[in-house]
């Protein structure tokens, strides 16, 4: 019978047992797991949701198709429904602006004393790491006119609106 | 075990044990060490409501001069003033910042202070500037300009 | 009796045995003596290294985004919170004092151990913001303000 190298084998399960707790050691002690790298990720992600929507809005009507305003304006005020009905001029826009991103729309605005949100744009349910950026137009008759839109407004009226986008990685 | 204990070979399988053990070890440190790392300057980016402010600013810039089409256009067909209407729009436009705002918990507030022109008629090409004050608090930022300069012109 | 006297075969194992227990005492003593140092200290110092420097960027970072969104005429106050110690120091933290840094760097500093961390701020102070202030990290509420009419 060959009994030699048995200390080889004990050395080699003693081994075994050190990696495995070292490895537990480690992974125990770091006690939260990588918030500084999601958290990393939402200040870009947040920079470049709300950088899209700035664009959008700032941007000269010579070099966007529709700038923010215009799209709002040109909403025909049917909410979204997943995945047939959407803002298409809206979703145009942004999906050339947020390349590799998921993003939900929705428009915020007071109606008769009361906050109205709608859906406009739905791309999914929001994933873990989600963040929201939020601009704001304001559209009056003409405006709305203007692009044929299904708000219906008085002449001498303002109506604020808040585009609210929530993005996310996939 | 009398056999194991006279066999004295591998020396240096038992001493690299120790190297790599030490090694891990080091590995450990670092890695928590990276999970701490850029919490706080992270964290201060996402808090601090800068856009926030930025475009409550910025869009009361935008609206002042809507406002101001806006009143030129209604003044057309009825008898009201300029300033007045301009007024009225203005205060219309500031409560429905409010409430969007405040949807999200924070205290704006845009108001009309005055409105200034070269020569003291209300003529379209004579209101130059507007002055508003702004203020925001969301509980940890306060911002107040008194008050903000606008240009219209 | 003197049979026993002449075997000499036990001895070598009796020295490793002295030997061993000798270079044990040794090691232990060693330990002992440094592991403050080793096992307290340095990963204290590595762990207050990287949170004083990443709340040195955090006091950079607001004070950039302040900069960008600064009233004309008006003030501006945010609050922020921080940890009270980093590793197991308190710390305070100064816009710098250096002339030759002045208005450009904000220092981090811990009494107890000298420590210090410096974190420049873009240069933004010298053109219209000039820092001052200093605060302590166990202090309970902390503000950076601006007022231009001040």
């Amino acid at each position: 019978m060959d009994n030699k190298a048995q200390l080889h084998t004990l050395e080699g399960l003693a081994a075994a047992v050190l990696m495995t707790l070292t490895v537990l050691a480690i992974t125990q002690s770091t006690m939260i797991v990588t918030p500084q790298n999601s958290l990393a990720v939402n200040v870009q992600l947040e920079q470049m949701s709300s950088d899209a929507l700035g664009v959008l809005d700032m941007a000269p009507i010579s070099l966007v198709q529709y700038n923010l305003t215009e799209c709002v304006a040109g909403w025909n005020k049917t909410e979204a429904t997943y995945p047939t009905i959407k803002h298409e001029k809206l979703d145009d826009a942004l999906w050339h602006l947020l390349p590799g991103l998921l993003y939900n729309v929705d428009f915020a605005y007071i109606e008769n004393g009361n906050l109205t949100v709608e859906k406009v744009i739905i791309n999914g349910a929001p994933g873990d790491n989600s963040v929201v950026s939020r601009r704001y137009v304001t559209l009056t008759n003409q405006t709305v006119h203007m692009m044929d839109g299904g708000w219906s407004l008085q002449d001498d009226e303002l109506k604020v609106v808040e585009v609210r986008m929530t993005a996310w990685k996939v | 075990m009398e056999s194991m204990k006279k066999d004295t070979k591998a020396q240096w399988i038992a001493l690299s044990g120790l190297v790599i053990s030490l090694i891990i070890i080091g590995l450990a440190a670092l890695a928590n060490q990276a999970v701490i790392a850029g919490y706080h300057s992270s964290n201060a980016v996402l808090e601090f409501p800068k856009d926030n402010i930025r475009e409550l600013n910025s869009h009361t810039r935008d609206s002042a001069m809507i406002i101001k089409d806006l009143s030129f256009e209604i003044n057309s067909t009825s008898n009201e003033t300029i300033p007045f209407i301009f007024e009225q729009l203005f205060d219309n436009y500031s409560t429905q910042m409010q409430a969007l705002y405040a949807v999200h918990g924070e205290t704006v507030d845009v108001s009309l202070v005055s409105i200034n022109s070269t020569n003291g008629t209300f003529g379209i090409n004579d209101i130059d500037l507007i002055f508003v004050n702004i203020t925001y608090n969301d509980g940890r930022t306060h911002y107040i300009s008194e008050p903000e300069i606008i240009e219209v012109r | 009796m003197r049979k026993l006297f002449r075997n000499e075969e036990g001895v070598s194992l009796l020295f490793e045995y002295i030997l061993f227990s000798l270079i044990c005492i040794g090691f232990f003593m060693i330990i002992s003596v440094n592991a403050d140092d080793i096992f307290m200290k340095n990963p204290n110092e590595v762990v207050m290294q990287d949170e004083m420097s990443d709340i040195g960027n955090m006091m950079s970072t607001m004070i950039t985004d302040m900069y960008l969104i600064l009233p004309e005429n008006g003030e501006i106050a945010t609050e922020y919170r921080i940890p009270a110690k980093a590793g197991r120091e308190e710390y305070i933290i100064q816009a710098s004092t250096d002339i030759y840094y002045e208005d450009q760097i904000i220092e981090l500093i811990s009494s107890s151990s000298g420590k210090e961390v410096r974190v420049t701020i873009s240069g933004i102070a010298t053109t219209i913001l000039p820092i001052e202030g200093t605060a302590l990290s166990s202090s309970t509420n902390h503000v950076i303000s601006y007022d231009s009419r001040r």
